[in-house]
């Protein structure tokens, strides 16, 4: 006869690898009977005697309330075997012994493996595994470590010693009171019925009755036990009447009692006041005046870290790539008799201007993505929802609407679907709706573009202004819309698990911090290598034969040009009314990085069409790359330099936030004169918009319109197609449509009172 | 007869007007966190209140493997809208929307 061992536990608490560890590569996988669960067995063995092993699915509990729970518990009843693994995670004891207490009151030989006890160490936990056996009667504890194959010879031998001398199952909760009267009163009607006590064990099924389970329920009336399973009914009721209670919390809630008296007694946690290091940060992260003013004060250093500290990178890579990369591969092309072809112009300006013209601001995105993993992977973004709560929550709006507008500003599609987590449809359609202001990190390059153009050294402050106000546009028409087109049940209350506050991860930070990166460097590899080329074409082609030739066309005059100057007059109430600007805009629907790659390319066409004096001759002087790249090499030594210096210059802003306070800031290079490194693209964005706006000051609020309108015009295409997906075609139509017109009314009313106000 | 422990935790939770945290509601009954953690998942077993999924993670768009901007969201619980126990269903679900309640 086949002797079998059930393997049970929590998910997650590394039963498969310890299944593995057992059976090695003698398993079988299969489903259970009749269900789409997967069913794994194998066989070990252990002092000449085969054991089969049969892993159970993950369960939290042996209710009947999911199909994990029943095929678990059924396997255990009918098939009997000789005892049950479980599977305990030793960094998460009390919530894993319900399931052993369950385990032990079917009455069957329990043996613990007490896994995961190295992470249980390295938290500071301190379980007492002879004390642990003997609050359960004396089943054996055996410590492991599963995915380090350590303590799996031990469990091997408590397995074989379990298979040749069954022990008595072990100990649990003990009712009291009245649920002890009936639980004894309904054993003794068990065992007097001779059929169902060789079924059954009566102490097991009593306390199914009690708990009004209904597998069992069904299964009694099928055997024809009814008069005991309305017995078991008026059991129930004069509990209730007694106690106030049902039966089945009454009987979870001992087993809790029972529980925490055992955890009381096996474990010592980490010597830690009773407020822990982390309640004392909540009380005041969290708190119901200063948790704003706090999360406000995050956001703004997160933005001045990426604005400021990145700025010396984004210098440095932007004259690699505008100057460097731009001459010399235009030489390159030049010296295999490609020059002055539209071969060379679609290199130079096309996919050097266009890609690399995006690719300039990969040190923005990397020290965003940096700080905004500092504050996932140190437990800040869960408070950050917590106080929005409040704020959403008097606004109408369900408070976690604002986990995954969090996660729109890292990328607005996995925001739509991480509406998904909202129960109510009417709240993930308007979250979904609300995701989308929050500013991407696709539309980053465009700020800090304008941000050094026309604000300098305070460029940190238009980018927090332009995601506060995307937050504010959120709430502001969250508000709106619940009042009208969804309204609905206030929002109901929520429970939220505040991980321990940690000190960040410096692997985990680097892993998130690259992946992301890596994705908007492959997105310009891609699909803003693609617009880059077809906008190239297009600025090719002229509209018609009077206006030129084939790569030999004002822009303007281009096919795109004649587009975006037909749209133009629509922004010049919002002071961007010129073709350059307004034809940006039309690219940035592909994807929003796209806007400043086209603005590099058309600016550069149009600074190509007048080139420089002194270029040619610098062009033609083929020693002069290495100096280039010499170059090059010290400026990037000067970048780093400068980049730590920003990093601390990140402690006297802050503190200068405070009225009265001015600090300076620090000055790695001190007597140097700091220069005011204007890119090409700065310049000729200045020039432009203080030609549309009508003059310099004009120009600047231009700038901020212009800024406003990006932050709020219609997402990406891939944006828009999860929001089809998800929401329906009329919702993305609605959607399209709403933030068009709030956009351009937005960058209206900014340019138009900003001009009141300051000039 | 005082509350049981487990019923105290959904009546904090269905008598809260601002988000809880399991810390808060594990003061405010003198248990462990975990313990109060174990007891949200007995009343998500019960119906009475549901767990959301934790990720942004659904699958649809390439999963956590391909889209580096799925982010982990903590672990968090509301009440069911209806009392009615939850029908069988496998807890290995990752899509909340697969996770409702069938009403």
């Amino acid at each position: 006869m086949t002797i079998t061992i059930a393997l049970a536990g929590n998910p997650n608490v590394g039963k498969s690898t310890l299944f593995n560890a057992l059976t090695g590569s003698r398993q079988h996988v299969g489903n259970w009977p009749g269900k789409t669960v997967e069913k794994k067995e194998g066989k070990v063995k252990v002092d000449q005697e085969e054991i089969l092993v049969v892993d159970l699915p993950g369960t939290y509990s042996l209710t009947a309330y999911t199909i994990e729970e029943i095929i678990a518990r059924d396997f255990i009843i009918n098939e009997q075997p000789t005892a049950v693994v479980a599977v305990v995670d030793a960094a998460n004891l009390e919530r894993n012994l319900y399931l052993v207490s369950q385990l032990i009151e079917l009455d069957i030989p329990v043996i613990i493996a007490l896994n995961m006890t190295d992470i249980a160490t390295t938290q500071g936990l301190k379980i007492s595994s002879e004390k642990l056996s003997e609050r359960f009667g004396g089943i054996p504890v055996i410590e492991t470590v599963g995915n380090r194959q350590l303590g799996v010879d031990e469990l091997k031998t408590a397995m074989a010693e379990v298979v040749k001398e069954p022990k008595k199952a072990g100990v649990s909760a003990r009712f009291t009171d009245i649920l002890k009267k009936e639980f004894d009163s309904l054993k003794d009607q068990i065992s007097a019925s001779e059929s169902l006590a060789k079924t059954f064990r009566p102490a097991w099924l009593a306390t199914k009755l009690l708990e009004n389970d209904a597998a069992v329920n069904e299964q009694l009336a099928e055997l024809g036990a009814n008069e005991l399973v309305v017995a078991a009914k008026q059991a129930q009721e004069r509990i209730e009447s007694e106690t106030g209670e049902e039966a089945e919390t009454l009987i979870a809630d001992q087993r809790y009692d029972f529980i925490g008296a055992v955890v009381d007694d096996v474990l010592v946690r980490p010597k830690e006041k009773v407020e822990t290091t982390s309640d004392r940060i909540d009380q005041v992260v969290t708190h119901k005046i200063w948790g704003l003013p706090i999360f406000l004060l995050m956001m703004w250093i997160v933005f001045q870290f990426t604005a400021n500290v990145s700025a010396p990178f984004l210098d440095w890579v932007d004259g690699f790539v505008n100057d460097f990369l731009y001459t010399w591969f235009g030489n390159l092309v030049a010296a295999i008799g490609l020059g002055d072809t539209w071969v060379q112009a679609i290199i130079t300006d096309g996919i050097i201007a266009g890609v690399g013209g995006v690719m300039v601001f990969v040190p923005v995105l990397l020290f965003l993505y940096l700080a905004l993993a500092i504050l996932e992977d140190s437990g800040y973004m869960a408070r950050a929802a917590f106080v929005m709560d409040r704020v959403m929550r008097w606004m109408g709006l369900h408070g976690k609407s604002f986990l995954p507008m969090i996660v729109g500003f890292g990328c607005t599609v996995p925001a739509v679907y991480a509406t998904r987590t909202l129960e109510n449809e009417n709240d993930r359609k308007l979250t979904g709706f609300l995701a989308t202001f929050m500013s991407c990190g696709a539309r980053l390059p465009v700020y800090v573009v304008f941000g050094a153009a026309f604000f300098g050294a305070a460029s940190g402050n238009l980018i927090f202004s332009m995601y506060i106000l995307g937050i504010a546009v959120a709430l502001i028409t969250g508000f709106a819309l619940k009042q009208t087109v969804y309204k609905g049940k206030p929002p109901a209350p929520f429970v939220m698990e505040l991980p321990p506050y940690r000190l960040p991860r410096p692997k985990d930070v680097w892993r998130q911090m690259w992946d992301r990166s890596q994705s908007f460097v492959k997105k310009a590899g891609t699909v803003i290598l693609a617009v880059s080329i077809g906008l190239w074409l297009l600025m090719a082609i002229p509209i018609s034969a009077d206006a030129g030739s084939f790569n030999d066309v004002p822009a303007e005059n281009s096919i795109f040009g004649t587009v975006s100057g037909a749209i133009a007059p629509i922004f010049a109430p919002a002071g961007f009314g010129n073709w350059q600007a307004s034809g940006s805009l039309i690219t940035g629907f592909l994807a929003k990085e796209v806007v400043v790659g086209t603005m590099n390319q058309i600016y550069v066409e149009e600074a190509g069409d007048a080139p420089e004096e002194g270029v040619e001759d610098e062009v033609e002087e083929a020693s002069s790359f290495g100096k280039d790249l010499s170059g090059a090499v010290v400026g990037f030594g000067e970048a780093v330099a400068l980049t730590v210096q920003e990093i601390i210059n990140i402690v006297p802003r802050t503190i200068s936030l405070i009225p009265g306070v001015a600090l300076d800031d620090v000055n790695f290079f001190p007597g140097e004169e700091e220069e005011e490194n204007t890119t090409d693209l700065e310049a000729a964005l200045i020039e432009s918009f203080e030609e549309s706006a009508g003059s310099p000051a004009a120009g600047t609020i231009a700038a901020v319109a212009y800024n406003v309108f990006v932050l709020l015009y219609v997402p990406c295409m891939v944006a828009v197609a999860a929001m089809r997906q998800e929401f329906g075609s009329r919702w993305m139509w609605t959607q399209i449509g709403y933030t068009m017109v709030l956009a351009w009314v937005a960058a209206v009313v900014v340019f138009q009172i900003g001009k009141v106000l300051f000039i | 007869m005082a509350a049981s422990k487990l019923r105290q935790v959904l009546t904090i939770f269905e008598e809260a007007k601002n988000p809880q945290s399991i810390n808060s509601i594990a003061k405010t009954l003198q248990v462990s966190a975990e313990q109060v953690q174990s007891m949200l998942e007995y009343w998500v077993r019960k119906g009475r209140i549901r767990q959301v999924v934790d990720t942004t993670d659904c699958g649809t768009c390439g999963g956590g493997d391909s889209c580096p901007f799925v982010i982990e969201l903590p672990h968090s619980y509301e009440l069911a809208s209806d009392t009615m126990v939850i029908p069988l269903q496998s807890i290995n679900s990752v899509c909340a929307h697969k996770v409702n309640v069938d009403r």
